[in-house]
């Protein structure tokens, strides 16, 4: 029945390969830079550099090794295909160790099982989380094991076991305890090992990562048994991964499983024989379980169906939109970020995710027609100067608006906090390029080189500073130049102060402009949305924008002026729902909340509705 | 079971074979220089460059880059006495032996040190290129220096520290160093005489909410608030009386701002004063002509020999309090705006005689006008012979680290005022040059630079000659040369000590651990409040 079996693992990681490809998509673990999530929860991508340099400091503490290695093979998450190609590796490497464990554990009949750490697996890669390290740490604790139970002679199984167990701490940390209780569980419920040995085992299991660790090297207990696992890496930042109690218990369930599982077969055959009179069908099951091939064709189409179901219903699909959004960003593939932020669940909006949206419809040209589409909030457009920034795309819109020591803030205080990940290192590169520093983005570029994803763009970088250290005909430099504050000004700046010094700077900043009237329009000011459209009425059309136009006839009714824009006219269809709009503000029947909710359920689209509830876009209420 | 071993012994005796050519080979190509060359006719570019400066005779190797094209290089270092190093590379990385570099600098003290560098070309052909040329001074530096290394900061600090680097070799260790989530700042130290045994360090402690002093002497440390009714802010620039029995210090209000278009940040300093802690009685002390509530007064500096107490000071151009929108009366640093005038606002250098046995101060002078080099002066050194103050000049203000065009200057101080010689440094670059130290022996400085790339500062050694002439300064050797190429972190405040800080970080962090203890009691100076 091998080749039942056989076929059973190839269509289990035929089927995660499938997955992981077309609904997680590793890439957004990847590109999903500083994404934080509604709770506050946060992911990030450390940088892989090649440079002894790099790696050094991972030998300082057990587990480092693993670690190590986990950041470098999570790089080829930047890649898709290669990226699942990644996971499924690690499915299969998991599966078939465990299986060749049960095999040699006698237990051929339950071979089936080794498919449960796969259904774990997937259970937490669908809450994006893949801990590479923990999964390096596992399989080799599984091989380890494997080649434990080859071993005959006491003192060989004594030797290998303590040497197996001090090396492989060294080199995985906390996942190598595993190996110690496994070995010396065996050995304790064996009928043929040694109880004292096992005894040993169990000790010294518990004492490596104390003296190692605690004595030795001065780490935390905590550190020392925990240190290398999935969440506590997670924390570290060399992990990916939003966690959550679900993934949590897929994670210690994978752990719990392999000491569970070997407890199991080992007192199967005796549970069979004090069971066979007071149970006596277990027995019969087990005598088909070993002859009847339809049983096992049907429960390995059971096993499939519920790695199917798992996979199903734990996928997070709202975090993974959140995830998408977020890498379409970093990646400026803004049609992307637009087509994802259209699924984005309600409440699961941050200023952040606004930001990148409205970015996205700035790019694409339809800030001023589409934003109130969308949930705002006066967060939505720019992060407050010096208040604090989370993402490298947020410096990024600083850059490209022009403001460039604000971008270059952004970038030192996330370099401080999150250290030398690469999106940071091309904002602050490309900053210093801006401002003519050459040699101080030579320093970001020199750094980012060697990173094996990353690396090559920052080479062609150096290559072309060689060339000419001021980059004069970069396009993307000559823009940020044209635009960028020429003036220095000593002032704590507002966001409104800092548009509109920008757009004062140069009157063909077309983003700062934009960027100026959406951001009067968020803080509820039409008065000053009304001049920002004047001053910068060059940039307008023929037609101005829908949500614009809106502000504008808010104006109006309040004012009673109209502004002259130059020749751009206001739609018709605009000035017609604005009609319905005041019509309905105006009903004196309505007391303010129906007529926010008048407003939300017909009008939820418009700078109308926003005005009046500080809400727009799809809402679930 | 013979038979199966003979395979492994053969391997073994095969690898120790190879091993044993590889090294004799490595080590005969290392022990020559090309006999026949092309003479190039100008200096090789090397990094760091270490070409034209006067080296302290015990410092650690100067590791560098052979900057040039070529497949293979040698490099032959020299002196009049001793034996030469040769050394070969095939990437231009040049790392020479610790031992054999401070037996010739030892043996040639006050003589020159010649680097001939040879490069291969892709054809085989070398090129040998025109000497670089040291001189090795007679006098020694101190052999560490304690330094504060940062990130670029502006508002958000993870991970800074103080650390002490022994000069003679590359050994690095920390004296105090914050970690993630520790929101610990440790801000400038201060020693007595260059002596490292005993230290005031400040640390602003986001976590707890603290700012504090940390004391440490006779390897115990404890931590002060400096706080009192006087000075509402903590001790924050601290010079120790060389008596070592008690530390000046100012106490200022700043607040870290930004401009717009290039040179992003700047520190507004909207208060500042000074006293006295001392260290018997847990008292502070001060007097009107330091802490006067017209003036801002700030970095103070003792001369070597206790007598005077230096200092900068300017005249304040915006009031204490001003009414804002709601009609209430406050500060400027509570109102968030600029002071009028700030970016005009330049700094005297003065100074005011102290007796340390009776504590009286005596008369507050100006040393030096700002008008009379157009700039405002910042943290005033005296040299430890009396004869130099070095200082910092820039534009405003008084944190020069963050202006391009800070540089360092030497005062020459004569009785006649009038006929004091004061002049930049020919040490200087067009990047900010500042946090400036004297050697125990007065012959040399080590100050922060970011002459490289206008961002991250490091820590460069001058020579100070008998008339308090500079020279073409070193930097901080690396034993891996091409370490600043990638270190993303600054150098600042660079203390040179006569030997490493024993009191360890766990005592420290103790210390810090341990509930702060406030001043005793306030003397000699009105509270700010009613001035």
């Amino acid at each position: 029945m091998r080749w039942l079996m056989r076929g059973v693992f190839v269509v289990a990681l035929g089927g995660i390969f499938h997955h992981v490809l077309v609904q997680v998509d590793p890439r957004v673990l990847f590109h999903g830079d500083m994404v934080t999530l509604a709770d506050g929860r946060f992911l990030l991508f450390p940088m892989f550099s090649r440079t002894w340099a790099f790696f050094v400091p991972f030998f300082s503490r057990p587990g480092g090794v693993a670690q190590w290695a986990g950041a470098g093979l999570s790089q080829f998450l930047a890649y898709q295909f290669v990226g699942a190609i990644v996971y499924t590796a690690v499915a299969a490497a998991i599966c078939l160790t465990t299986d060749r464990i049960i095999r040699q554990l006698g237990g051929k009949a339950h071979s089936l099982m080794a498919l449960v750490p796969a259904i774990l697996l997937l259970t937490m890669w669908n809450y994006y989380i893949f801990p590479m390290s923990d999964h390096i740490g596992l399989i080799c604790v599984l091989l380890a094991f494997n080649g434990y139970l080859r071993l005959d002679r006491l003192w060989m199984r004594a030797c290998s076991s303590v040497a197996g167990l001090i090396v492989l701490y060294y080199v995985l940390g906390a996942p190598a305890i595993l190996l110690a209780a496994l070995c010396g569980l065996l050995e304790l419920t064996h009928p043929r090992r040694s109880r004292l040995l096992g005894m040993a085992q169990l000790t010294v299991g518990a004492l490596v990562p104390y003296i190692l660790s605690v004595r030795l090297l001065g780490t935390t207990p905590a550190e020392a048994y925990l240190g290398q696992m999935a969440f506590n890496g997670y924390v570290r930042g060399i992990e990916v991964g939003v966690p959550s109690r679900t993934a949590v218990a897929a994670w210690a369930g994978l752990y719990c499983f392999y000491i569970a599982g070997l407890l199991v077969i080992a007192a199967w055959p005796v549970l069979l024989r004090t069971s066979a009179r007071s149970v006596p069908w277990l027995r019969t099951l087990a005598r088909r379980w070993r002859n009847d091939l339809m049983l096992r064709v049907i429960a390995s189409v059971a096993m499939l169906l519920l790695g199917a179901k798992v996979a199903r219903d734990t996928y997070q699909g709202d975090v993974g939109t959140v995830l998408k959004v977020f890498a379409g960003a970093v990646q400026g593939n803004w049609p992307e970020v637009l087509r994802h932020a259209g699924r984005l669940p309600a409440g699961l909006e941050t200023g952040q995710t606004s930001r990148y949206v409205n970015r996205a419809l700035f790019e694409t040209g339809r800030l001023g027609d589409r934003m109130f589409s969308f949930p705002q909030s006066p967060e939505a457009l720019l992060v407050q100067p010096y208040v604090g920034y989370q993402s490298p795309v947020e410096g990024e819109v600083l850059l490209t608006l022009g403001a460039v020591t604000h971008a270059e803030q952004a970038g030192c205080e996330l370099l401080e906090a999150w250290g030398p990940r690469p999106a940071i290192l091309r904002l602050l590169a490309r900053v210093f390029i801006a401002k003519r520093q050459p040699e101080a983005a030579r320093r970001f570029l020199a750094v980012l080189s060697s990173d094996i994803v990353q690396g090559s763009w920052a080479r062609r970088q150096l290559d072309l500073l060689a060339d000419d250290p001021q980059m004069s005909s970069d396009e993307e430099m000559r823009h940020i130049r044209s635009v960028m504050f020429t003036k220095e000004v000593l002032q704590q700046q507002s966001r409104l102060k800092l548009l509109a010094a920008l757009c004062e700077t140069n009157r063909d900043n077309r983003m700062a402009f934009e960027y100026l009237v959406a951001q009067t329009m968020l803080f509820g000011q039409p008065d000053m949305t009304a001049q920002a459209l004047y001053e910068g009425r060059r940039h307008l059309g023929h037609t101005v924008p829908d949500h614009f136009a809106e502000a504008l006839l808010v104006y109006g009714d309040l004012t009673g002026k109209r502004v002259d824009l130059g020749g751009a006219v206001i739609p018709i269809r605009v000035s017609r729902r604005a009609a319905q709009c005041f019509e309905l503000m105006r009903d004196d029947s309505l007391s303010p909340v129906a007529m926010g909710a008048a407003l939300l359920s017909r009008y939820p689209d418009s700078f109308f509705c926003y005005l009046v509830t500080g809400r727009s876009g799809r809402t679930d209420d | 079971m013979t038979r199966r071993r003979k395979p492994w012994i053969a391997l073994v005796v095969g690898s120790a074979v190879v091993l044993g050519i590889g090294a004799f080979m490595v080590a005969g190509r290392a022990a020559r220089v090309p006999s026949d060359f092309d003479a190039v006719d100008r200096l090789p570019v090397i990094s760091p460059d270490y070409v034209d400066c006067v080296i302290p005779p015990n410092i650690a190797p100067l590791n560098f880059i052979v900057a040039e094209q070529g497949t293979d290089y040698r490099v032959r270092i020299h002196s009049l006495n001793g034996d030469e190093i040769v050394l070969a590379s095939r990437s231009g990385k040049i790392v020479i032996p610790q031992s054999r570099w401070a037996e010739l600098l030892k043996l040639n003290r006050g003589g020159e040190l010649a680097f001939d560098i040879y490069a291969r070309n892709a054809d085989g052909r070398w090129r040998r290129f025109r000497a670089v040329t040291n001189t090795i001074a007679a006098e020694d530096i101190d052999p560490y220096v304690a330094y504060r290394l940062l990130g670029p900061l502006h508002h958000v600090y993870v991970e800074m520290g103080t650390y002490q680097r022994n000069i003679e070799t590359y050994d690095e260790s920390p004296i105090l160093v914050g970690s993630p989530g520790s929101q610990r700042c440790t801000n400038c130290h201060a020693f007595v005489n260059n002596r490292p045994d005993r230290l005031i360090l400040h640390v602003r402690d986001a976590g707890l909410g603290e700012l504090s002093m940390l004391l440490a002497r006779e390897g115990r440390a404890e931590k002060i608030d400096t706080r009192t009714k006087f000075n509402a802010s903590s001790a924050a620039y601290t010079s120790w009386h060389p008596s070592g029995e008690l530390a000046a210090f100012s106490a200022n209000n700043v607040t870290l701002w930004h401009r717009r278009a290039n040179q992003s940040r700047v520190v507004v300093d909207f208060d500042s004063d000074l006293a006295v802690y001392v260290v018997a009685s847990n008292s502070v002390r001060s007097t009107m002509d330091i802490a006067h509530g017209d003036y801002l007064e700030t970095y103070p500096s003792w001369s070597a020999d206790g007598k005077y107490l230096y200092f900068c000071r300017a005249k304040r151009t915006w009031p204490a309090e001003v009414l804002d929108s709601s009609g209430t009366y406050r500060s400027y640093a509570e109102t968030g705006q600029v002071p009028p005038g700030y970016e005009e606002l330049q700094y005297d250098l003065a100074r005011i005689s102290y007796d340390e046995q009776t504590g009286q101060w005596g008369e507050m002078e100006i040393v030096l006008p700002a008008k009379r080099i157009g700039r405002s002066i910042s943290a005033p050194r005296p040299s430890p012979d009396g004869r130099f103050v070095l200082f910092t000049a820039d534009r405003f203000g008084t944190f020069p680290i963050y202006a391009d065009d800070s540089d360092l200057y030497m005062l020459e101080l004569q009785t006649d005022r009038t006929r004091q010689a004061v002049r930049p440094l020919e040490a200087n670059s067009d990047g900010a040059d500042s946090w400036h130290c004297w050697s125990s022996n007065g012959r040399w400085i080590a100050f922060a630079s970011k002459r490289e790339d206008g961002l991250l500062a490091k820590i460069y050694f001058s020579y100070v000659d008998a008339d308090g002439r500079t020279c073409k300064p070193v930097l901080l050797p690396q034993k891996d040369p091409a370490f600043y190429d990638t270190l993303l972190k600054t150098y600042n405040v660079p203390e040179l000590i006569t030997g490493r800080v024993e009191i360890t970080q766990e005592q420290l962090l103790d210390a810090l651990s341990r509930p702060i203890r406030p001043v005793e009691g306030v003397s000699g100076a009105t509270p700010a409040a009613d001035n």
